[in-house]
């Protein structure tokens, strides 16, 4: 019997009959004739015959038998038995109906969103973005308007160049690209600008891939000033007074001054763990929230919290990855912080001012090439305490080359 | 019918079977037998088989024999088949 008709005689039900050997022959002869359909035809230990054909089969085989012919159920079996067999266990069929409509109701939620195309912006950002605007894990689907929440995902991110949202089943697909990208592209098109001075010095060399160069070698410039103009005049002759605008590039490398300064206090106050952590515990399920764990302790009125957020992976250790399930566990600590005060001795507050100050530089001055620095210390009064004011005047070859659009005082 | 058939066979000279006119006895080793156009199935036993073909009583011997299928009027009979005997039957007759 091949899968296929062991499949439907499961569900259509069937029995094993049993004749003994008085009647096997005419039934045979009605099986033969009638063309009843049978299988696993063996004879019994006890004598006679035993096999097996579906109830249909069987009441046919029945109406053709003559008075007295015995017949002998064995067993049945199929799906109209089973069911039969736990008829009064009310709990199975309420669970099969409850299962079917969940499983119907499940796909009117939300169940994933995945994010991609970004690069700058992280996946978090964009989910609370489009949480404020009502698309969430276990958001009802026929009440988000994606049109909308992709029109206002744009207005309201000025990093979002383009996006989209998309259901595939019950996850949700965002596909954006970033406005830099958006950005580089216009670059290729090449947007009308000048190149300023952002800060005095003097010139030491010139790269320039395109506009007009308004600067030499070893002249001053000021701050604001304009270095390489995107505004050609082209013709000759009569024809002059026309202009084409371009998008000026190149670096302007000068010698600067740059001076930078740090403070810090002798004594002050800051906030340190006190050791006391209050743990809280929620089941995020389909944006509903559950309390699992709750210290009953009061929360202190300084503290830092910190936020784990956990998604529920079904196996999660398979090589597969699992299947993310729309809940989360989410994990409160409150810490109590206790402010302290911190008193500095001169040498601790140079220290203090040396790291602060070589990062200040370090982002200030990411690619210059310093040719010396001047550094000095002083103490000083303020209305706040005595602080160390730490001062280094650097002298540094930089581009000094700021790029602004037309038509935008520098 | 069945003489009918014989003589249609033998006035064209084409085999019996063509016109239906013989039933078929297919033999597998000794293990097995297969037989068409069963008509009724007069013994059943371990030891014995005896059925009714169109024109032949069919008589199978053996041991521990069982008769599998029935479909389209061909009979499968498994077990170990000892002998078979085919014996005529007049128009009509009934074994």
């Amino acid at each position: 019997m091949n899968l296929l008709i062991r499949f439907l005689s499961a569900v259509m039900g069937w029995r094993r009959v049993f004749c003994s050997a008085d009647f096997a022959l005419p039934i045979l002869n009605v099986i033969r004739r009638e063309g009843v359909e049978i299988w696993g035809l063996c004879r019994h230990v006890e004598g006679g015959i035993t096999f097996c054909l579906l109830d249909r089969e069987y009441r046919r085989l029945l109406a053709q038998l003559t008075d007295g012919t015995e017949l002998v159920t064995e067993k049945r079996y199929g799906l109209p038995y089973f069911v039969y067999r736990y008829r009064r266990r009310v709990g199975i069929p309420l669970g099969i109906l409850l299962l079917l409509t969940l499983t119907k109701l499940s796909t009117l939620f939300v169940w994933d969103i995945t994010v991609s195309g970004n690069e700058t912006i992280s996946d978090a950002e964009v989910l609370t973005s489009l949480e404020e605007l009502g698309c969430e894990i276990g958001s009802y689907l026929p009440s988000i308007d994606f049109y909308r929440i992709c029109h206002e995902l744009i207005l309201n991110n000025e990093d979002i160049g383009w996006v989209s949202v998309n259901m595939v089943g019950t996850r949700a697909e965002v596909k954006l690209i970033e406005r830099d990208a958006k950005g580089e592209t216009e670059e290729n098109h090449g947007t009308p600008s000048n190149l300023i001075a952002a800060h005095d010095g003097e010139i030491v060399r010139t790269e320039t891939a395109s506009g007009e160069l308004y600067v030499v070698a070893g002249e001053q410039v000021k701050k604001g000033q304009l270095l390489v103009g995107g505004v050609l005049e082209i013709g000759q002759g009569e024809e002059t007074g026309r202009f084409l605008l371009v998008r000026a590039r190149g670096s302007i490398f000068a010698r600067t001054e740059r001076a930078f300064e740090v403070i810090v206090p002798f004594r002050y106050t800051k906030n340190v763990s006190s050791g006391r952590v209050i743990v809280k515990k929620m089941l995020k399920f389909f944006g509903k929230s559950m309390k699992l764990q709750e210290n009953s302790s009061i929360l202190p009125e300084g503290c830092d919290i910190i936020v784990e957020n956990k998604r529920i992976v079904l196996g999660e250790g398979d090589a597969a990855g699992g299947i993310p399930l729309p809940i989360f566990l989410v994990t409160t600590y409150y810490e109590e912080t206790k402010e302290v005060e911190v008193l500095l001795d001169e040498e601790q507050a140079l220290a203090v001012a040396a790291i602060e100050m070589s990062a200040l530089v370090a982002r200030e001055l990411p690619e210059a090439e310093i040719l010396s620095r001047e550094s000095r210390w002083e103490r000083r009064m303020t209305d706040e305490g005595e602080v160390l004011v730490l001062s280094w005047r650097i002298v540094c070859i930089e581009d000094i080359a700021e790029e602004v659009p037309l038509g935008v005082e520098g | 019918m069945g003489n009918l058939r014989k003589r249609l066979a033998a006035l064209t000279e084409l085999p019996s079977d063509a016109f239906g006119a013989c039933p078929y006895v297919t033999i597998e080793s000794n293990t097995a037998i297969k037989l068409d156009a069963c008509l009724e199935i007069l013994a059943y036993g371990e030891e014995e088989i005896r059925l009714h073909l169109r024109g032949l009583i069919a008589t199978v011997t053996g041991e521990d024999m069982t008769m599998r299928s029935y479909g389209d009027r061909t009979v499968r009979i498994t077990g170990t088949i000892r002998s078979v005997t085919l014996d005529e039957t007049g128009r009509g007759e009934r074994a």
